[in-house]
C-alpha cells in the first residue's frame, strides 16, 4: 500500500504507538515512589520494507516490546543481604532487652545487690551476737535471692516471647510464598504469548525480598518464567504454583506437615534470629546465671551447715538446698538454680540461726562467718562457663577458676560485646542493602526529570504525527477538488 | 550513576535518621553523665567500673571494720591503763604497808581501800563496747569476771572464753582485737593478788603483803605487754586506714575516668552533629525543590 492512503496509515499506526509510549512513561510516573517498582520502557521499531515495492519505502512505526530495566545480579545480592539485615534487626531489639536484664551500668544490677550481700556478711562478722545484723543479712539475702529469680524469669519470658514472634513469622512466611507461587502461575500464564509480564514480576520480586527479611532464602529461574524458591538450608518453598509452608508445635518447627523438627535447618531473616535467641543466646546466659546461682547456694551452704548458730547449733542451711527439696536441680547440674534459689526455712524469719560461730554460738565467734565472706574474694572456685552452639543441640561448657564475681563481670562484658558485634554487624548488613539498593536504583528507578522528558518527546511525534493526518487530509482535498 | 527520584528522597531521609540516633546517643550521655549507659557501649568499660565498684565496696567495708576495731582497741587501751595505774596502787600501799612501822589498826583501814581496787578492776575487765564485752572471748554478751571467795580469799572468777575477737582489715588479713580475759588478765593472777593483799592486811600478816609486792610486779609485767600489744594493733589500723583512703580516691579517679561523660568532648561532638543535622535538612529542602517542572510551561 503506498500513496496517501499510506500515509494515512502511517500517521495513524504513528499516533497509536506514540500512545503507548506515553502510557508507559505514565505508569513509570505513577510508581515513583513505589518500593521494587522496576522502570520500564516502550521500545519502538520501524515497520520493515515489503519486498513488492521497488522503493522500499517503510511502513510506520510499531512498538516492538515494553522492556524492563533490571538488573539480575543486583537482585540476587540485595535478596542475599536482605535475609542478614533482617536477622540483625530482629536480634537488635531482643538484644537490648536482654542487655537491660544484665545492665551494671546502673546501680542496681545483680554485681551490685552481691557487693551488698557481703557487706552484710561482713557487718555479722563485725557483731555476730547482734540480731539487727543478722535481721540485716537475711533482707540482703533475700535481694540477692531474688534478684536472681526476676532475672531468670525475665531471661524465660524472653524465650518465651521467641515462640510467639516464631508462629507470627510462620504465618507471615506461609502467606508470602502461598503469593509467589500464584504469581509464579500467573507469570507463566501470562508470558506464555511473548513478551514479560512486567509488573507481575515486580510484585513477585517485592514478595521473594519480604521472605528473605524473614527466612534466608535462595531461587532460580525456569525457562517458563516460573520461579522457585528454596531456603539457604535447601527446603524447598516454591516450586510452579505449588508451596510447602512451615507449622509450630511448641518448641517444634515443621516443614510440609513433616513431624520432624527442622529449627536447625532454618537460618538468616527474622526465623533464623528469633530461632538463636531462643535455642542459643538465651539458654546460654541462663545457664550461666544459674551455674552462678547454683555455685552460690553451694559453697554458701557447705561452710554455713559446718558452723554455728547462736543457739550452738550446726547443719543449718543457709540457702534452700538442692537435695532436701523435691524437684530441684540435683547437686553437680545448677539448671534452673537461678529459678530456685530462695533461703532455707531454717534462716528465713529466724536471725539467730545464721551459723557465724566456728566453735560455739557464743555472741562473739565470727569464725565462720569470716570463712563464709572470704568467698567473696575466693578465686580457687571452680565454676562451668556454657556454650550453646548450633541451636543447643549439645551445649558444652568450661571449667573456670574465679571469683563469683569475676564470672558474672565476664558474663556482663561477654553480653556487651555480644550486643555490639550484633549492632555492628547490623549497621553494616543495611549500609550494604543501601548500597545495593542505589546500584539497583541506578538501573530500575525512576527519574521524574527523565520521565518529563519521555513524556514532551513522545507529545512532540504525537502532535507530528497528528499533523501528518491533517496533511493528507489537505492532500486528498486537493485530489478530489480536481475537475 | 543514574539516579532516581525516590533514591534521592530516600537517601536523605537515612542520613537524616542517622543523625538523630547520633544526637540521641550524646544526648544520653550528657544528661546521664555517663559515657557507659549499657554493656555494649563499651564492654570492657563496664567490666573494669564493675571490678572498681566491687573494689570501692570492699574498702568501704574493711574501713568501716577498721573504724570498729580502732574503738575495741581503744577501749582496751583505757581499760589496760586504768588497771595499770589501779595496780601502781597496790603496789604504793604493799610498800606503805609492808614498813613495820604501820598498826594493824592502818592495815585493817588500808585493807577497805584495796578491797576497793579489786572491785575496780572486775569492773574494767567487764568493759563492754556496744553491748559486747571486750575481755570475754567469744562469749562476748556474758558478764565475764564475777567476785567470788576461794579458800577465804576474794578474787574474780572468769566466765568466757579464750578465743580472741577478729575482724577482717584487709583480703585475707584479720586482726584480733578483742583480747581473751584468760590470757589477758586471769593468768596474771591480778584478781588473787589483790584479794591475797587484802586478806593480808586485814590478818595483819606482813610477810604475806611483802610477798604480794612481788607478785604485783609480774602483773605490772603482763599488763605492760598488753598495753604495747594494744598500741602496735592500733598503730596497724591507722596505716591501713590511711592507706585505703588513698586507695579509694584512686579508684574513686579512675571510675570517674571509665565511666563518667567528657563533657567537653561531647558538645563539641554535639555541635558537629547538629551543625550536620542542620545541613541535611537544609540539602533536602534545596534538592527537593529541583525539578524540571520548575522550567515547563
Amino acid at each position: 500500500m503506498s500513496g496517501i492512503s499510506g500515509i494515512l496509515n502511517i500517521a495513524r499506526n504513528a499516533l497509536l504507538v506514540q500512545q503507548v509510549a506515553m502510557e508507559v512513561t505514565s505508569q513509570n510516573i505513577a510508581n515513583v515512589n513505589t518500593l521494587g517498582y522496576s522502570r520500564q520502557r516502550a521500545i519502538l521499531e520501524s515497520v520493515g520494507t515489503p519486498s513488492v515495492n521497488r522503493l522500499k519505502l517503510g511502513l510506520g512505526v510499531q512498538v516492538d516490546s515494553v522492556v524492563q530495566y533490571v538488573d539480575q545480579f543486583t537482585n540476587r545480592a540485595i535478596n542475599t543481604k536482605t535475609a542478614s539485615a533482617g536477622e540483625y534487626d530482629a536480634k537488635a531489639a531482643i538484644l537490648s532487652h536482654l542487655e537491660a536484664i544484665f545492665n551494671e551500668t546502673s546501680d542496681q544490677g545483680l554485681g551490685a545487690v552481691m557487693n551488698e550481700f557481703w557487706k552484710a556478711w561482713q557487718d555479722v562478722a563485725n557483731n555476730p551476737g547482734g540480731i539487727a545484723e543478722r535481721t540485716a543479712l537475711i533482707e540482703r539475702a533475700q535481694t540477692l535471692t531474688n534478684q536472681f529469680n526476676a532475672m531468670s524469669n525475665d531471661l524465660n519470658q524472653i524465650k518465651q516471647s521467641m515462640n510467639t514472634n516464631i508462629k507470627a513469622t510462620i504465618s507471615e512466611i506461609n502467606s508470602a510464598i502461598k503469593g509467589i507461587a500464584e504469581l509464579n502461575e500467573k507469570i507463566v500464564y501470562a508470558e506464555s504469548g511473548q513478551g514479560t509480564a512486567n509488573d507481575l514480576r515486580d510484585q513477585r520480586r517485592i514478595l521473594l525480598e519480604k521472605l528473605s527479611g524473614l527466612i534466608g532464602t535462595t531461587y532460580l529461574e525456569d525457562e517458563h518464567g516460573s520461579m522457585k524458591v528454596l531456603t539457604t538450608d535447601g527446603l524447598l518453598l516454591v516450586d510452579g504454583n505449588e508451596s510447602w509452608g512451615f507449622e509450630q508445635d511448641l518448641d517444634n518447627i515443621y516443614w510440609n506437615h513433616i513431624p520432624s523438627d527442622v529449627s536447625r535447618r532454618i537460618h538468616g531473616g527474622k526465623m533464623g534470629a528469633w530461632l538463636d535467641v531462643r535455642d542459643e543466646i538465651v539458654p546460654k546466659y541462663m545457664a550461666d546465671l544459674d551455674e552462678l546461682a547454683g555455685t552460690f547456694i553451694s559453697e554458701v551452704n557447705a561452710l554455713h551447715t559446718a558452723g554455728y548458730t547462736r543457739l550452738g547449733e550446726t547443719g543449718k542451711y543457709f540457702f534452700e538446698d538442692f537435695r532436701t527439696a523435691p524437684q530441684t536441680p540435683n547437686s553437680g547440674d545448677y539448671s534452673q538454680a537461678a529459678a530456685y534459689i530462695k533461703l532455707s526455712a531454717d534462716v528465713l524469719n529466724h536471725p539467730e540461726n545464721i551459723a557465724a560461730g566456728g566453735t560455739s554460738g557464743d555472741p562473739g565467734d565470727n569464725e565462720n562467718a569470716m570463712r563464709i565472706l572470704a568467698l567473696q574474694t575466693d578465686d580457687t572456685i571452680q565454676i562451668r562457663k556454657w556454650v550453646f552452639e548450633n541451636r543447643g543441640v549439645s551445649p558444652s561448657f568450661s571449667l573456670q577458676t574465679e571469683t563469683l564475681d569475676d564470672y558474672y563481670r565476664t558474663l556482663t562484658g561477654e553480653l556487651g560485646v555480644l550486643v555490639g558485634d550484633n549492632t555492628q554487624n547490623g549497621a553494616f548488613a543495611t549500609s550494604m542493602l543501601e548500597n545495593l539498593d542505589s546500584v539497583r536504583e541506578s538501573v530500575s528507578g525512576v527519574n521524574l526529570d527523565e520521565e518529563m522528558m519521555e513524556l514532551m518527546k513522545t507529545q512532540r511525534a504525537y502532535e507530528a504525527a497528528g499533523k501528518l493526518v491533517s496533511i493528507a487530509d489537505e492532500m486528498l482535498q486537493t485530489i478530489l477538488d480536481l475537475r | 550513576m543514574r539516579v532516581s527520584t525516590r533514591l534521592l528522597s530516600q537517601g536523605l531521609q537515612g542520613r537524616i535518621q542517622k543523625l538523630s540516633e547520633d544526637l540521641k546517643n550524646i544526648n544520653e550521655k550528657i544528661a546521664s553523665g555517663k559515657r557507659i549507659n549499657r554493656p555494649s557501649d563499651d564492654p570492657i568499660a563496664v567490666v573494669g567500673s564493675m571490678t572498681l565498684k566491687t573494689s570501692l565496696s570492699q574498702i568501704g567495708q574493711y574501713q568501716r571494720n577498721i573504724e570498729n576495731g580502732t574503738s575495741w582497741l581503744n577501749l582496751r587501751e583505757a581499760a589496760l591503763t586504768q588497771l595499770n595505774d589501779l595496780v601502781t596502787r597496790a603496789k604504793e600501799i604493799s610498800v606503805q604497808m609492808a614498813d613495820d612501822t604501820q598498826s594493824a589498826d592502818t592495815r585493817a583501814s588500808m585493807a577497805t581501800v584495796v578491797g576497793q581496787l579489786l572491785d575496780e578492776a572486775i569492773a574494767l575487765g567487764n568493759t563492754e563496747f556496744g553491748g559486747n564485752y571486750i575481755f570475754a572471748g567469744y562469749r562476748t554478751r556474758t558478764t565475764p569476771f564475777s567476785k567470788t571467795v576461794v579458800g577465804g580469799i576474794e578474787t574474780a572468777q572468769y566466765n568466757g572464753d579464750t578465743n580472741d575477737f577478729q575482724l577482717q582489715i584487709g583480703k585475707g588479713e584479720t586482726l584480733v582485737v578483742g583480747r581473751n580475759g584468760q590470757n589477758a588478765l586471769m593468768d596474771s593472777n591480778l584478781f588473787t593478788t589483790l584479794g591475797t593483799l587484802k586478806k593480808a592486811l586485814e590478818d595483819n600478816d606482813v610477810d604475806t603483803v611483802r610477798l604480794q609486792l612481788d607478785q604485783l610486779k609480774g602483773v605490772t609485767d603482763v599488763l605492760a605487754s598488753e598495753l604495747a600489744d594494744t598500741g602496735a594493733k592500733t598503730s596497724r589500723l591507722d596505716m591501713k586506714a590511711s592507706v585505703y583512703g588513698q586507695l579509694t580516691l584512686t579508684l574513686k579517679e579512675r571510675l570517674s575516668n571509665v565511666e563518667d561523660t567528657d563533657l567537653v568532648e561531647m558538645i563539641t561532638l554535639l555541635n558537629q552533629k547538629e551543625v550536620a543535622y542542620q545541613a541535611a535538612m537544609m540539602t533536602s529542602v534545596r534538592v527537593s525543590e529541583l525539578s524540571i517542572l520548575n522550567y515547563l510551561q
